[in-house]
């Protein structure tokens, strides 16, 4: 019982620390987190899915979209990789919800405009106009 | 660093906003679109990572960034930016 104890306190103690060094990160604006702390923070609060549908009476997704998403304080961000654009909000639903309607208001843009793009952005086109159909 | 200071450096930048429908503020350059960023669509700070993201849809460092919310950044030199990056050609020319 005493040996419990005593390693009940050990990990206590460590899992302190680990806190302390976890919300100094997250919270010190004084304090500048290393590359591998920023990169632990990115991959702990981060999960993959993919989107199937972009809940518009017009656009349909020929093949889903990659996205993560990412847990903030307060907040969801949903970032699409592949299009460089994102959604937010306080649920994962409203994340998801903004991030289909900003993919949407993509690709009326980059439709209406497509002709003059170049490099970058007609990559872009190029993937957007593969995956989704309109009808 | 709150949405009104964002949208108003959109503003600067003469990036395409139509209120009311658009998620997204597009930049070009003549009739060229070179890039697009969110517009955030809530009021007061902007919170968490967003400023990161939005940031990195304009392709600029932190230190561009800051200026160009602190209004220091106008769209001569961001079209610059840009020119450095290959977003935008040596011989284009960046009119409204």
């Amino acid at each position: 019982m005493i040996i419990v104890g005593q390693s009940r306190n050990i990990l206590n103690s460590a899992l302190g620390s680990l806190l302390a060094l976890i919300g100094q990160t997250c919270y010190d604006k004084n304090m500048k987190p290393s590359t591998a702390q920023r990169g632990y923070q990115q991959i702990a609060v981060s999960k993959p899915l993919l989107l199937y549908s972009l809940h518009h009476p017009r656009l349909f997704l020929k093949a889903p979209i990659a996205v993560s998403l990412e847990y903030d304080a307060d907040q969801v961000i949903a970032y699409a990789h592949d299009l460089e654009v994102f959604g937010y909000g306080e649920t994962e639903i409203e994340a998801l919800s903004d991030l289909r309607r900003t993919v949407c208001d993509l690709y009326f843009e980059l439709a209406e405009h497509h002709k003059s793009l170049e490099g970058e952005a007609r990559s872009i086109w190029e993937y957007l106009s593969q995956i989704i159909e309109s009808r | 660093m709150k949405v009104a200071e964002v949208l108003r450096a959109f503003k600067k930048l003469k990036m395409e906003i139509r209120e009311g429908r658009d998620t997204l503020a597009f930049f070009y350059c003549g009739p060229r679109l070179i890039l697009w960023v969110k517009v955030p669509h809530k009021r007061g700070e902007l919170k968490g990572r967003l400023p990161y993201y939005i940031r990195q849809q304009l392709r600029l460092d932190e230190e561009q960034f800051r200026q160009l919310i602190r209004c220091q950044l106008r769209r001569a030199e961001y079209v610059r930016i840009l020119r450095t990056k290959g977003l935008v050609k040596e011989d284009e020319v960046c009119w409204v």
